[in-house]
């Protein structure tokens, strides 16, 4: 909903030219989101970030709900 | 009388338990621990820091997630959280230079360079290339393009985000994506 909203705001015109993706191939990237959405893609979060966050979450209380889950869900 | 954890877990969800134990938190972090470490990594431009910011954005989220309201989306309650934490730690480092009006008349006079296609060849320095052509923007450019990269995002969450309209997003978008484009080229 939100991504077409987005690409109604003026980038339909964004197309990718993306020859083979092996290494050291020739990419063109028509826009710079285009070029920083092909960068994350490629970004993982290390997976050390969520064994210290286990460990550091089980510090605290496991928090409560937010209210309004808790009323309607 | 000994029913398995997950039957508990999923017949009193509020009750106190190790935090991971959260199946909830779990789904969160695996949804959108890679947006918020992109943010994180490109906005500060430093693994180690982008490593620690992720991991205290999330472990804010965690504590604080009975104050979610529910008036946006989860990405970008958890967007919002990460961008005062990175720019916090921001100013106290004082890093990046400040952004003046004359920076931004050369990004202005950039606009033939910038409008042909980005090519770019495909190699394990391309991220530093972004990383070098980011580092040289005005940070409010830099988070702009950042935001709306992400495709689950809306001009109006963007503005949201950034406390400014949506037509001011896109105001500043088009000098963001000019001024990115002339950088970029220079890293070639």
């Amino acid at each position: 909903m939100n991504q077409h909203k987005k690409f109604n705001s003026g980038q339909e015109h964004e197309q990718i030219v993306e020859s083979q993706t092996t290494q050291n191939s020739v990419q063109e990237f028509s826009s710079v989101e285009q070029l920083l959405r092909h960068d994350a893609d490629r970004t993982a979060a290390p997976a050390s970030i969520e064994q210290r966050l286990k460990k550091s979450s089980a510090d605290f209380p496991q928090p409560s709900r937010p209210w309004w889950k808790r009323l309607f869900q | 009388m000994n029913e398995p954890m997950a039957e508990r877990e999923r017949e009193c969800p509020d009750q106190t338990q190790p935090g991971w134990a959260s199946s909830e938190f779990a789904d969160l972090y695996a949804e959108h621990s890679r947006a918020i470490f992109y943010l994180a990594l490109r906005f500060l431009g430093d693994p180690q820091k982008a490593e620690d910011a992720t991991h205290d954005v999330f472990l804010k989220a965690f504590r604080k997630m009975d104050q979610f309201r529910g008036e946006a989306s989860w990405r970008t309650w958890l967007y919002r959280i990460a961008i005062n934490h990175c720019r916090n730690l921001q100013q106290s480092w004082n890093e990046r230079h400040m952004f003046s009006n004359a920076d931004e008349a050369i990004w202005e006079n950039a606009v033939a360079q910038s409008e042909s296609p980005l090519r770019v060849l495909e190699t394990k320095e391309l991220g530093e290339r972004i990383q070098t052509a980011l580092d040289a923007l005005p940070d409010e450019y830099r988070l702009l393009l950042l935001l709306i990269a992400d495709e689950q995002l809306s001009y109006e969450e963007v503005g949201t985000l950034t406390e400014q309209s949506a037509d001011a997003v896109r105001g500043k978008l088009h000098r963001a994506r000019k001024a990115f484009a002339v950088l970029f080229k220079k890293t070639e």
